[in-house]
């Protein structure tokens, strides 16, 4: 009910934080009231079992600037933060833990920093507040491999607390967890990527929502990520990459197989493997051509080549 | 969509009408003891209702009365023609573009559970389900055919977590705004409780007393097994792994090739122990070679899935928003 349009949003997922919420929006608001600028807080209840969503409404009615989201079933954290972007309408756009290990008192120097030229504002956990073995270290490993891979040099991709332009939000996609990668993704797509370093607090109330388990996961998703920073490229190189192995063996083999060197019996043997490996490189050929014209008829390689970041306002 | 239809699209959706969509599939239905069953129990109910007879490529006595039956209710009940059969799929969504109704009530086109049941599924939906979908009991088909449908929904229970009994049930009864979220194709209109529920809609089961069974159009012995093999692969597929078919398609590809991987090195162990067989004559090291190569062209295909994904990003939306409040 704020009635100018806002100029900063901040997006927060919800998902059973009753005790933290009040001490939350108490902190947000007294953070970015002194801005001087008008703000939305939206949050997004992704169906929590407990009084989050009472909590929640009894709060907005002293803080006007609140936007309540209601999911109808537990659709989980990146869909949680893809509706609060909807749902959003500043030109900057936060998103926030909600279970109070982010401080709302970094949100204005990320502010700055995003109008000062930035695209999207990394907060980078320096010193954290969890225990080292089972999310310190893992979290660090996971980090740099993330880093490696997709060639985004980010310390703590991890980090809920990020900022964003608008037009980032928009025409970067995010499902299926993908919000893990977006600085990845972004960068992908020529944005300017800055850090800074925040404010870590030990979780309150509650207990922690996310395991090592999704470890594998991650890996694999990794993959697809690089995928989509090479395939701006051209998803044939990508793919004749992936059949240079399988060809070169075969070329191996086939120096092999004509120098007699397979021995006694091998001749079956060497000629299955040789037409194996063929064959794989061909269907690797195959697959990129394939992904050439999805991509081709999805219009979405022209959309990136052109950056719509330069129509940026000051 | 080839669809003749002697009826105009109406727009505007009536607040408290029901319509009765009703999918022709045989040309001998009894379209009329289906319509006059259910639309009495309904005016009894005090519920008004709309009728749309989608013929699925079908003509003869069944299209005949559903015409006659057109012009005597005054488009109370209504018909639509389709050139050639398309499938429920195509029925139901053309059923829909002309349903003026703000609730749809599908129905089989044979009196396929008691009507008087209707009150049950009237007053689920009136307690605030999205979607009232019906369970057959007791079960008046073959003992053979029950136990058949009985593992099959317990197959899908199991890989889908979804709490649905009795799928191909014909009799749903639902709010429009379900089918406008969801897009149906194919043979996913069997399947669609679990979409909806996935969707976070309240959907309830009700228990209807069975009267009769026809066996269902186009399913002839082997090919049925088959599809409904195929079915359930697409339903997990596309209820789990829709947006991230790596995930899928790369745990299947790893498993393979560390199996392969496995075999291979068994094989050149064993050689370099034993020295016997030599590799080249050892059908484990090729097997695990094959197994191992498969492996990753199946990564491979999933990574193609990925960009397919990725590309329609803008179409995907995972979440579906209840209210919001400003």
């Amino acid at each position: 009910m704020s009635d100018p349009a806002p100029a900063i949003s901040v997006v927060m997922p919800v998902y059973n934080e009753e005790e933290s919420l009040p001490i939350l929006v108490g902190e947000l608001v007294a953070a970015m009231r002194p801005m001087g600028e008008p703000f939305e807080l939206i949050f997004v209840n992704d169906h929590s079992t407990d009084r989050s969503l009472e909590v929640l409404l009894e709060l907005q009615r002293t803080y006007p600037e609140m936007v309540v989201v209601e999911f109808p079933c537990n659709f989980g954290q990146t869909p949680a933060m893809a509706a609060g972007f909807e749902v959003s309408q500043g030109p900057i756009v936060l998103t926030l833990d909600a279970d109070l290990q982010n401080d709302p008192a970094d949100i204005p120097a990320m502010v700055e920093r995003l109008r000062a030229g930035a695209d999207l504002v990394v907060g980078w956990r320096k010193r954290r507040e969890d225990g080292l073995w089972l999310r310190r270290l893992p979290s660090r490993l996971a980090n740099r491999l993330i880093a490696f891979v997709t060639g985004a040099r980010i310390h703590d991709t991890g980090c809920t607390l990020k900022a964003y332009r608008r037009e980032l939000v928009a025409r970067t996609p995010i499902y299926a967890e993908q919000h893990r990668f977006l600085p990845a993704l972004a960068v992908a797509s020529g944005a300017r990527i800055e850090e800074l370093v925040v404010n870590h607090r030990a979780r309150r109330f509650g207990a922690s929502k996310y395991g090592i388990s999704r470890a594998l996961r991650v890996l694999v998703d990794l993959l697809g990520v690089r995928l989509f920073g090479t395939f701006l490229r051209g998803p044939l190189l990508y793919f004749a990459v992936l059949a240079m192995p399988f060809a070169f063996i075969a070329m191996v083999l086939v120096g092999v197989y004509v120098a007699g060197l397979l021995g006694e019996g091998g001749a079956f043997t060497g000629l299955f493997t040789i037409a194996l490996f063929l064959q794989s490189a061909v269907y690797f050929l195959l697959l990129g051509l394939l992904a050439e014209l999805v991509l081709l008829l999805s219009g979405v390689h022209q959309s990136r080549t052109v950056d719509p970041l330069t129509s940026r306002q000051s | 969509m080839s669809a003749s239809d002697p009826v105009e699209s109406e727009p505007t959706h009536e607040e408290g009408l029901v319509t009765l969509v009703v999918p022709v599939h045989s040309p001998r239905a009894d379209v009329r003891a289906v319509i006059k069953a259910h639309g009495d129990v309904l005016e009894a109910m005090g519920v008004r209702w709309e009728a749309i007879l989608v013929y699925d490529g079908v003509q003869g006595s069944a299209w005949e009365a559903g015409l006659a039956m057109q012009a005597e209710t005054q488009d109370q009940v209504r018909t639509i023609g389709l050139h050639r059969p398309f499938g429920a799929a195509v029925c139901l969504s053309s059923a829909f573009e002309h349903a003026r109704g703000e609730q749809i009530l599908t129905l089989p086109d044979y009196v396929q559970t008691d009507p008087a049941s209707l009150q049950g599924m009237h007053a689920a939906m009136e307690a605030g389900a999205d979607m009232v979908t019906g369970v057959r009991t007791p079960r008046m088909d073959a003992k053979f055919m029950q136990w058949q449908s009985n593992s099959f929904n317990g197959i899908l229970r199991f890989l889908t977590r979804t709490p649905f009994h009795d799928l191909n049930c014909g009799v749903r009864w639902m709010h429009r705004g379900v089918i406008e979220q969801l897009s149906i194709y194919g043979n996913m209109y069997r399947y669609l409780p679990i979409l909806a529920w996935r969707r976070g809609f309240r959907v309830e089961e009700v228990a209807l007393r069975h009267i009769s069974e026809q066996p269902e159009p186009g399913s002839r012995f082997p090919l049925s097994y088959v599809r409904r093999l195929l079915d359930v692969l697409s339903i997990v597929f596309l209820t789990g792994f829709t947006h991230k078919p790596l995930r899928f398609f790369g745990a299947l590809g790893g498993a393979c090739f560390l199996l392969g991987s496995t075999f291979s090195l068994w094989a050149f162990l064993a050689k370099q122990i034993t020295g016997h067989p030599p590799l080249m004559q050892s059908p484990l090291f090729l097997i695990g070679l094959v197994i191992a190569v498969l492996g990753l062209q199946v990564i491979g295909f999933g990574l193609v899935g990925e960009i397919v994904v990725f590309t329609q990003a803008r179409n995907i939306r995972e979440y579906r928003i209840e209210k919001i409040h400003r």
